[in-house]
């Protein structure tokens, strides 16, 4: 999915393959699927945005316009990815959108005060959940101006 | 304009007239001489011509005489008229010819008499130079005397004709002068008519300038008499009028002021109202910014004087209230002087005359004042105090009028202070009459008041009720009327005459204690004591009080006594516990079966023993202190558990109630004690004990027990927490990719599947959706439980229309008239209370979806003092039988098709009221509608 030529666009963090694919189908319907990286656990989120996941970053790897958070990962949930994101001066300002299953999350006020810039239930509807994909991918990557490098 | 005084007018009228008459004389005079022509200097010339005209022709007639004389007689001394009057003649002719050449016409004619008279002078002269003829009578003599004649005559015709042209002349003056009188005198006579006119005029002028505002003040001073103080005096006229004007308005501002106040002061009891009256009086007479009235009263027998009425703006340190006279400095000074104070700067109050409070006066603001003392009966009965912002306003002249009023003010004053003592008087009396009324009304005994003419003038409602009547009755009766039967206690009845009250009428005597006995309409015969009071004239009892007392019951009640007595001592005797009458020295006196029983004894044996000879050793001591404690009368009576010894030998536990009977005097007389056998008890009790502990060994086990479920429960809670958790993304996450797959194949694979596909998978998306909706709801539900209640004051109307609107959607469309009644505000978590309203008023939407008209009603009542809300809707209802089925969770009494929805709703309004402490119900009947009732529990209502 990713393509060095151009700058990343949008990082992807999703376990379930269902919901990824999903994810990723509405993503190319609407045309916003052209640079994207897919992690499937926290780790590998961490690693490809900070080299790794454990040692304090050398260096950022990548700095995506925007990233699509689920938070039930397995080995390093999406708290502390997002934390991480946040607390690291290089990367506190890329936007992230934590996406969940349910509204029923106790860890939506944790995901704000965190610094979450969005947070999206994920509906059961498919063309709701295609919807909000659309309209977070049009507005974070087409319509938001990232922070300046 | 300037007022005139009554002399200016006049003067100006006559100094008008004076000048127009001027005016008319000159204009006179210029027209006369206009008309005369002649002057008297003209008539003066004709008349000396004419004299001198004459005297020439005299002094001519003289010279002829003279000379003739000589000639005739030859003797000179007849000459000498004719030397006389030739010497005098030059000169007359001389002023001849002056006079001539100033009247026409004579100088010619002058000339000639002239001529002729110096010929024959001349003639006459040359006759002298030559000696006398001597022949007189020669005709030549002849001759020559008539030539001389002939002069002379013709002098004597010149002199003719100047004497009549001189006449015509003065003939002519005569006409002009006639005609100029005639001028004249018409002029005069005009110049007396104008003069008359002008006259006239400026009298009326004067005239009604001086009558008519006399004769408006007149009216007005008519109308005063009459008592129209209402309208102002406004004459306008001369100065002396005016001012009188200006001073009956005084009088009449000043008239009405006091009728005013003598209005109010008289149709007023009341103080204030009084001072109010006199305060605004005042200032109709003198302005002031501010006022007090004081008035003299008494304190603790000193002289004090009283700030009763104060208006304007305050004075520091001002003496307001009460003070004693001796420290009130102002006032002290005019009941001493009883003059006013006038001081027209209170800047420039001399040291000496300061009455030391023209400082603050100055610093209010305030320049002049007056102290006016209120003088009644030539005492001074208070005193008014004016103060003003200009300086010098107040004067004796303004004052007087206030002085004036004082006596009216005093009257007032004592009417006020008499009505007050009469209203105390009054009150007195009305309180006096209530407490006698109450004492009446509050006695068991009856009371009647009766006149000695049979006439009951009062009677209290027990005197009502013991006679079986109502007051009303007997207050409309005479007392004889009442049908009483009287009898002695045991004898015969009673004569009228022998009733108390007529003993005590006759006698003058009270009665007491009489007993009577009477016939009630309702209870039959009943007993009376009665006392009869007479109250006392001079001549003799007017009228009786009777007291009575009702006691057809006391008497039974004796009659009963005596009875039970008797019984009662069975009673005792047979009574199942044992009873004993014990002297204060512990001897038993007396006893009764029971007690022999218990202890095995006789009577007889037991009457031998002290109380202490059968008591347990060990008990001995322990009633002392209680018995102590009832001789001191601290306690009426006491009850002890203590150990007897039986006849046997044998210990038995006895339950003692001692109590102390006492004499009418109070002293102790013996104690009465009741023995109750509780033995058997003791023995409950020690088992009890036993079973005692076993149970608190139970339930501290069971503490533990319940500390560990409790502990379990909380488990439970969070696992179910969890699981909630764990549901909504667990389960969620499935059908979102089942839905979401099959929406993919149905949108972008369509052509590849069989139609039949195509449904399944659409049923297969709907379902996914519809279990998608069951969980939400489901962890809605389970949240309620969780989630915590912040209650707040509500509007529960607003909320409704809040929610009214959210749902539009769902009326859109559709008839639907909903009635939101009279809801008060409720206390409740507003996010939750409007759930249970959304959930209830979407379901009267759903349920009357296929109503033509859906009507629904929202409404509150008050019910067993709960308050209640309800939404009731004419939709399809259903058998209440299937209540109880309503609020479980998943439970539905309709057909999915039919009407759409999962089954939770009516559970998490439940879980929600239930919450809150309250409790919902319903009430319907199929396709007759259904009623929601809930209830919001303590918190709700008026909050």
């Amino acid at each position: 999915m990713e393509t060095r030529e151009s700058t990343l666009e949008l990082l992807l963090v999703e376990d379930n393959p269902s919901d990824l694919e999903l994810a990723l189908h509405a993503l190319r319907k609407h045309r916003l699927a052209n640079h994207i990286k897919v992690a499937r656990d926290g780790v590998e989120a961490l690693e490809y945005l900070f080299g790794s996941s454990t040692l304090p970053q050398q260096h950022v790897h990548e700095r995506p316009k925007v990233v699509l958070l689920d938070l039930k990962l397995p080995l390093i949930n999406g708290l502390e990815v997002l934390a991480r994101i946040k607390a690291d001066p290089r990367t506190q300002n890329i936007p992230v959108v934590v996406l969940t299953s349910s509204r029923e999350d106790p860890d939506i006020a944790e995901c704000y005060r965190l610094g979450a810039n969005s947070y999206i239930v994920k509906p059961v509807d498919f063309e709701q959940f295609s919807e909000s994909i659309r309209l977070l991918g049009l507005y974070w990557v087409v319509t938001n101006q990232p922070p300046p490098e | 304009m300037v007022p005139l005084s009554i002399r200016g007018h006049l003067l100006l009228g006559f100094v008008g007239v004076a000048a127009i008459l001027i005016v008319a004389w000159l204009i006179t005079a210029n027209r006369l001489s206009v008309v005369g022509g002649n002057d008297t200097a003209t008539v003066m010339t004709t008349d000396a011509l004419t004299k001198n005209v004459f005297a020439r022709m005299k002094l001519n007639d003289d010279e002829e005489t003279g000379l003739r004389g000589y000639l005739l007689t030859g003797k000179p001394e007849f000459l000498q008229p004719y030397h006389a009057a030739r010497q005098q003649l030059p000169a007359l002719r001389q002023l001849g010819d002056v006079l001539a050449s100033q009247e026409p016409g004579a100088l010619p004619l002058q000339k000639t008499m002239r001529q002729r008279a110096v010929a024959w002078e001349s003639w006459a002269q040359a006759l002298l130079r030559r000696p006398l003829p001597a022949t007189p009578r020669s005709p030549a003599v002849i001759r020559e005397q008539m030539q001389g004649k002939a002069l002379n005559d013709r002098l004597r015709t010149a002199s003719t004709d100047l004497l009549r042209l001189l006449d015509a002349r003065r003939q002519g003056h005569l006409q002009t002068s006639i005609g100029t009188l005639d001028t004249l005198r018409t002029w005069l006579l005009g110049i007396v008519v104008a003069a008359l006119g002008l006259l006239a005029f400026a009298g009326r002028h004067t005239i009604r300038a001086v009558t008519r505002p006399l004769v408006q003040l007149e009216q007005r001073a008519r109308a005063i008499g009459r008592g129209d103080l209402g309208n102002p005096i406004d004459v306008r006229g001369p100065v002396e009028l005016f001012r009188l004007a200006e001073a009956m308005e005084r009088m009449r501002r000043q008239l009405r002021s006091q009728h005013e106040l003598a209005t109010s002061i008289g149709s007023t009891l009341q103080l204030d109202d009084v001072y109010a009256a006199f305060a605004s009086y005042i200032r109709d007479m003198a302005p002031y910014e501010r006022l007090t009235l004081s008035i003299g009263t008494v304190v603790d027998g000193e002289p004090a004087i009283s700030t009763v009425y104060s208006t304007g703006p305050a004075i520091a340190g001002e003496e307001i209230g009460q003070s004693p006279l001796s420290a009130h400095s102002v006032a002290r000074t005019v009941y001493v002087t009883q003059t006013p104070i006038i001081r027209d700067n209170l800047s420039d109050v001399r040291p000496e005359e300061s009455l030391g409070d023209e400082q603050a006066a100055l610093d209010a603001g305030l320049r002049s004042d007056a102290i006016v003392p209120l003088l009644s009966d030539g005492r001074a009965i208070g005193a008014v105090h004016l103060w003003s912002r200009q300086p010098a306003v107040y004067s004796q002249q303004v004052l007087e009028p206030i002085q004036a009023f004082a006596p009216f003010v005093a009257a007032a004053l004592e009417n006020a202070r008499l009505y007050e003592k009469v209203q105390q008087a009054a009150q007195a009396l009305r309180e006096s009459k209530d407490l006698y009324e109450t004492v009446l009304s509050s006695l068991e005994e009856g009371v009647i008041l009766q006149y000695a003419d049979g006439r009951i003038g009062a009677a209290n409602h027990s005197a009502a009720r013991i006679l079986g009547t109502t007051v009303d009755q007997l207050l409309g009766q005479s007392g004889y009327d009442l049908q009483w039967t009287i009898a002695n206690a045991d004898g015969p009845s009673l004569s009228g005459d022998l009733h108390p009250a007529r003993e005590a009428l006759r006698t003058g005597k009270p009665s007491t204690n009489i007993l009577m006995e009477f016939q009630t309409a309702d209870r039959g015969q009943a007993w009376l004591t009665v006392n009869a009071q007479p109250l006392l004239h001079d001549d003799g009892p007017y009228a009786v009080v009777c007291s009575f007392t009702d006691i057809t019951v006391s008497r039974a009640v004796v009659g009963a006594l005596r009875e039970s007595e008797e019984r009662f001592r069975n009673a005792v005797d047979y009574a199942p516990i044992g009873m004993a009458l014990v002297s204060l020295d512990g001897r038993l006196l007396q006893v009764n079966q029971a007690f022999s029983t218990a202890l095995g004894y006789t009577e007889q044996e037991l009457l031998t023993f002290t109380f202490t000879e059968l008591t347990h050793s060990d008990d001995l001591e322990n009633h002392l202190p209680s018995m102590r404690r009832a001789v001191a009368g601290e306690i009426h009576s006491y009850q002890i558990d203590k150990r007897y010894i039986h006849k046997d030998g044998h210990t038995v536990w006895i339950r003692v109630s001692v109590s102390l009977l006492r004499n009418a005097a109070g002293d102790p007389l013996h104690y009465v004690a009741q023995f109750e056998d509780i033995s058997q008890r003791k023995q409950a009790e020690a088992a009890l004990v036993a079973s005692e502990h076993a149970y608190r060994e139970l339930s501290a086990e069971l503490e533990v027990r319940v500390e560990a479920r409790t502990a379990q429960l909380e488990m439970a809670v969070r696992e179910l927490e969890a699981f909630s958790y764990s549901v909504s993304h667990d389960l969620r996450a499935p059908l979102r990719a089942v839905h979401g797959f099959s929406r993919i194949l149905l949108e972008e694979h369509k052509q590849a599947l069989a139609p039949e596909a195509g449904r399944y998978l659409e049923l297969v998306s709907q379902e996914a959706q519809k279990m998608g909706v069951l969980i939400d709801d489901l962890l809605r539900f389970s949240r309620l439980s969780r989630q915590p209640l912040t209650t707040q004051p509500l509007f529960m109307a607003n909320l409704v229309q809040e929610v009214l609107d959210d749902l539009r959607f769902d009326i859109e469309g559709r008839k639907v008239e909903v009635e939101i009644g009279d809801l008060p505000r409720c206390q409740a978590d507003p996010a939750l209370l409007k759930q249970v309203l959304v959930n209830l008023l979407s379901n009267a939407l759903k349920f009357t979806q296929l109503r033509e008209t859906a009507h629904i009603t929202v409404g509150y009542k008050e019910q067993n003092d709960e308050h209640v809300y309800f939404v009731k809707d004419n939709g399809v209802g259903f058998d209440m039988k299937y209540a109880p089925k309503l609020f479980g969770v998943f439970q539905r009494l309709h057909r999915v098709e039919d009407y759409a929805g999962t089954g939770v709703g009516l559970a998490i309004v439940q879980r929600i009221v239930h919450r809150h402490g309250g409790r919902i119900w319903a009430d319907a009947a199929p396709d007759e509608g259904a009623t929601f009732y809930f209830t919001l529990g303590s918190s709700s209502g008026n909050a």
